[in-house]
């Protein structure tokens, strides 16, 4: 026989033999669990991912009315079919063992299960008893009907503008920073900047752990040729400085030097854009009294004010070198050039927030980076709907939808219009902002503390308020107090409940979500939620429903009909607030379609409902066209692709605080931080996120798989550091401020690395709340709070 | 003044210790090479060449460099392209689990099973670009392209923080998730029609990631030097969400 004959034979036999097996084996399989076929069997639809705000699609397998799959979305063009670790398990986050499944209310200290009918008797109770000290404490999780119907209750209906969200401490000024400089809240570009921009700097932000898709988005253009710059000015090397060119490390709280730097060096050089500056800005400064809109200067008073900020002096400030100051405004100098700037939590909680975001949008305007795909200045959100719930919606205590706010007459007056109330039910007075209204919660009503009740929606302020044992804990121990709480897990914000409410979570429910570049998103309910969790929206509805029936008499409209009265397509009027009857008609897409009547004041045009069930979301203003089709807008201002501009006047703001077309370049001096290191404090303590754990962990850290890479809090602390201290690591150590103490380990040489003199600690670990440490401090505009710097002591314990 | 003889004689001394090394030098040169040991590939005695050996034969014939080198370098070596498969039953369920074990569900991205650098950008790709196999321990390949970011699909399976682990979470339980089981076999059309492919492509277009030499072994193609996968295997545009399919 010869050799090759043989080998074939072997190799022949061989293969007969393992088809014969693999087949042997699929049927066995399929024999013992015919149900776990794979593929077949499985439904997949289109969801927005719960997470974060850069608002990617998923597709969410279903299987015998259960999640067992998840899939980045192919068509969807933010994430263009690739997720992140959180992502590809967000399915997983409904399946904790202990979601919350029945009402609870607690009695004599103990909680106790009650029915949804006593439930929202309760809550009517609180409601009835006083009004005016009735708050609403929301998110930007909330999906767009959520908060809108929640807006419509507090300012429609029981008119006291008490409802604020959490979102007050995550982009607020972010916020501000938009309504200083354009008049007009959102960024002007969009993602697509990701795909163009030459440079892309981030200022305080980590979004190879934060924003991983949009990160990657970036710099995976590396692997296909392209020449992509990326500098990190940060006070911490993260994930996101492994992959920079440049990492400019800026003492915490100097930013605003740094920027000033760069205007002062491309006025002196003159390489500012002087056609644009001409063209599309004015100069503002801080007014006096203080002003969101500023006090107007001059080009020339602005040179001036900028002219101390030379490279030298910035370096001694922020300890960047003037060399590195030189290379930033070189490059801001350069047309040839397309920049886009990413920034999140650095520069929004921070208190002088509003200052930063202002200063970093006048680097861009200044420098004409601006306008052009890829030329951009854009702030990104950290929830998912942060955009289109809160900022769009306007859940904030002054605002009303559309972009509108309660102190002008002719916002009062649309919405009163737009929601058919009589003239004047809508307050003018602003509510509470969300530090305020915790500390009014925290305040015995004898010393002014006038909020009685706090109805929180999706979100746990248990573990994410600032300094929460001034903010937080003293309401607790108040028996005139009371605070309800939504939630779908017991988090740090249920265990001090008077009353506990099981909601419905995700795919659970209809929704819809805005993302932080400007596009709404929409979902169908796909699986049940467990139990008898039901729609937070629902709950509200039936709170509003219940004050109807007791004679509230803001839930009435001037027509005497209910504020949430919806019918269906035959005209017929359906009780949604009998929980059985609330999915006979999409309540989502009845809101949605009397809200989005609202998103024309601001020319944030939204198209109707069933344009986002077909698509992937999209992006405002969405325009009608003649041939009856939809258009989004993805570049703001810029003629050649936003409808609202001027013919011929290449960039426009529209809505100008000066009237005229242009934006607002400012100036802001540097100034000191409220709270820095000392003999006493030594160390900067910031806090934050990490890649695995979204905001509070309730969810991300019931998912098996994120929890076991990374299974607790930790405090960074620099090698050097930890040496003339004599700390090993993973050495558990005191953390200790003017507010709070805890204990944690140390991790050098970790996730992140602070340079000597700083310490980072994540905040999603329940068990060590590092917020009984942090500032409350906030910024005077936006009123968020600051939760990057306070000053820390470090002690070891010794045992 | 010395003698010219002791002179003389130490130049012997030294001329013949040369020509011994030089002589011992071209000996061991000139050896003959050692016959080569072809197993059981018949080598021809006459003058016409050897008949031409096939890639299957090839692995029966022991690498020809330093003596030590086969078992050293066999200690790290993986399988061959060409080493037999053995799909038996029992293996595949086996190799299949293992490979579930690190996933959440089929199409999740696996968790990774070692330590890592918590700064890393691009040390993964050492042993994840084309694969390898070290001392029993595999290191797939990746199954797409490179993306610049590995962390942010793939984490540690086990906790990266040092010091001692906080008290547990009261009343945490269990995630009751249950998610899609992979595929054990694709359809075939007739008894020896090629199987389709079983499970979604995206992210997996580079099939040699699991059915190549540095696959699990169950998992592994009898044809690997086929290269065009997609020539006789389908890909389903269901399972890989393609437009017009999904909602």
């Amino acid at each position: 026989m010869t050799p090759d004959r043989r080998e074939f034979l072997k190799l022949s036999a061989l293969a007969a033999a393992s088809a014969a097996a693999a087949g042997t084996f699929a049927q066995e399989a399929a024999a013992e669990d015919p149900t776990r076929a794979y593929g077949p069997g499985v439904r997949w639809d289109k969801a927005p991912c719960r997470f974060c705000g850069t608002g990617c699609h998923v597709q969410v397998g279903v299987e015998k009315g259960k999640i067992v799959a998840i899939a980045g979305d192919p068509q969807a063009e933010v994430n263009k079919g690739l997720l992140c670790v959180k992502g590809y398990h967000v399915g997983l986050a409904l399946y904790g063992e202990d979601r919350l499944r029945t009402p609870m209310l607690r009695k004599n200290g103990q909680l106790v299960p009650i029915s949804w009918e006593e439930a929202i008797q309760t809550i009517a109770d609180r409601v009835m008893m006083d009004p005016a000290g009735f708050a609403m404490y929301g998110s930007g999780q909330w999906t767009i009907p959520e908060g809108y119907a929640a807006q419509k209750l507090m300012k429609g209906g029981i008119a006291n503008n008490q409802i604020d969200p959490n979102a007050r401490l995550c982009m607020a000024s972010a916020v501000t920073g938009f309504l200083a400089v354009y008049g007009v809240d959102e960024p002007a570009g969009c993602y697509t900047d990701l795909d163009e921009c030459d440079v892309l700097i981030c200022w305080g932000n980590n979004p190879a752990e934060m924003h991983p898709v949009l990160f990657s988005r970036v710099i995976d253009r590396r692997n296909r040729g392209e020449e992509v710059l990326l500098i990190d000015i940060g006070t911490r090397r993260t994930r996101t400085t492994a992959h920079a060119q440049h990492f400019l490390e800026f003492e915490p709280h100097t930013d605003l030097a740094i920027a000033n730097g760069i205007a002062h060096l491309l006025i002196k050089s003159g390489t500012y854009d002087k056609d644009f500056v001409s063209k599309h800005c004015n100069f503002r400064k801080p007014s006096e009294p203080a002003a969101l809109e500023g006090a107007a200067m001059s080009f020339e008073e602005f040179s001036a004010a900028l002219a101390p900020f030379t490279p030298e002096y910035v370096e001694k400030l922020s300890g960047v070198p003037a060399k590195d100051i030189r290379m930033l405004a070189g490059l801001f100098g350069r047309r040839d050039l397309k920049i886009t700037s990413l920034w999140c939590m650095g520069m929004n909680q921070h208190t002088r927030g509003t200052a930063i975001n202002s200063l970093v949008h006048g680097v861009h305007l200044l420098s004409g980076h601006f306008g052009r795909p890829g030329d951009a200045p854009t702030s990104l959100t950290g929830q998912p709907s942060a955009c289109g719930t809160v900022r769009e919606v306007g859940t904030l205590s002054h605002a009303l939808p559309g972009g509108g706010v309660v102190t002008k007459d002719e916002h009062r007056a649309n919405a009163e219009k737009l929601w058919n109330l009589p003239a004047g039910r809508i307050n003018a007075k602003p509510g509470y902002h969300t530090v305020e209204m915790w500390k009014r919660w925290s305040t015995p009503k004898k010393d002014g503390g006038d909020i009685h009740t706090i109805w929180v929606q999706v979100t746990n302020p248990g573990q994410t308020m600032p300094n929460r044992s001034l903010l937080v804990d003293p309401g607790v121990k108040d028996p005139d107090k009371f605070l309800i709480c939504s939630d779908v897990y017991p988090t740090a914000t249920t265990q001090i409940a008077d009353l506990i409410l099981p909601s419905a979570m995700w795919v659970e429910k209809n929704g819809m979500f805005g993302n932080s570049e400007r596009r709404t998103q929409q979902w169908f309910k796909m699986v049940s939620p467990p139990g008898d969790a039901r729609d937070d929206c629902w709950q509200t509805i039936a709170l509003a429903k219940e004050l109807h029936r007791r004679g509230h008499p803001g839930m009435l409209d001037k027509d005497g009909r209910f504020l949430f009265t919806f019918a269906d397509a035959q005209g017929r009027e359906v009780p949604v607030w009998e929980w059985r009857r609330y999915y006979e008609l999409n309540v989502d897409k009845a809101l949605f379609e009397e809200y989005r009547l609202f998103s024309r004041t601001k020319h944030k045009d939204l198209a109707p409902y069933d344009e986002y069930v077909k698509a992937r979301g999209l992006r405002w203003p969405v325009v009608q066209q003649p041939d009856g089709t939809w258009r989004e807008t993805r570049f703001r201002f810029a003629e050649f692709d936003d409808p609202y501009v001027k013919k011929g006047a290449e960039i426009e703001f529209y809505h100008s605080t000066t009237k005229d077309g242009r934006a607002q370049v400012w100036f802001h001096p540097a100034d000191p931080p409220p709270e820095s290191p000392d003999g006493q404090y030594p160390f900067w303590l910031c806090t934050g996120r990490v890649l695995e754990h979204w905001h509070s962990g309730t969810m991300t850290r019931r998912i098996p798989q994120l929890r076991a890479a990374m299974p607790q809090a930790y405090v960074e602390m620099n090698r050097h550091d930890a040496q003339k201290l004599g700390i090993r690591n993973g050495e558990t150590v005191r953390l200790t401020t003017r507010r709070g103490s805890i204990e944690l380990p140390v991790w050098i040489d970790g996730r992140g690395d602070p340079p000597p003199g700083s310490l980072f600690v994540p905040f999603f670990d329940e068990r060590v709340q590092i917020n009984l440490l942090t500032l409350h401090e906030y910024d005077p505009f936006s009123k968020q709070p600051d939760y990057k710097k306070c000053a820390v002591s470090v002690t070891r314990i010794v045992s | 003044m010395s003698t010219p003889s002791s002179e003389q004689a130490l130049h012997v001394g030294f001329a013949v210790i040369i020509g011994i090394a030089l002589i011992g030098f071209f000996v061991g040169v000139q050896r003959p090479p050692e016959a080569m040991d072809l197993g059981d590939v018949e080598v021809s005695e006459s003058d016409e060449a050897p008949p031409a050996i096939t890639y299957a034969e090839k692995r029966h014939i022991p690498p020809r460099l330093g003596s030590d080198w086969p078992t050293e370098l066999a200690r790290f070596a993986g399988p061959g392209v060409l080493d037999p498969v053995s799909l038996d039953g029992t293996s595949k369920a086996e190799d299949l689990a293992a490979r579930a074990a690190l996933r959440a569900y089929d199409g999740a991205p696996p968790t990774i099973p070692h330590d890592i650098r918590q700064q890393s950008v691009s040390e993964c790709l050492a042993c994840h670009d084309s694969g390898m196999q070290i001392r029993g321990r595999l290191a797939p390949p990746m199954s797409h392209e490179a993306y610049t970011s590995c962390t942010q699909c793939h984490v540690v399976n086990e906790g990266p923080s040092p010091g001692a682990a906080l008290p547990p979470d009261a009343a945490f339980g269990e995630n009751a998730f249950v998610g899609l089981v992979s595929p054990t076999a694709g359809a075939r059309a007739w008894s020896i029609a090629p199987p389709v492919i079983p499970h979604k492509t995206t992210m997996r277009e580079r099939c040699m990631s699991c059915h190549g030499p540095n696959g699990r072994d169950a998992l592994r193609s009898t044809h690997p030097d086929r290269s065009n996968c997609v020539q006789c295997h389908a890909s389903s545009a269901e399972l890989d969400l393609r437009p017009g399919v999904t909602p």
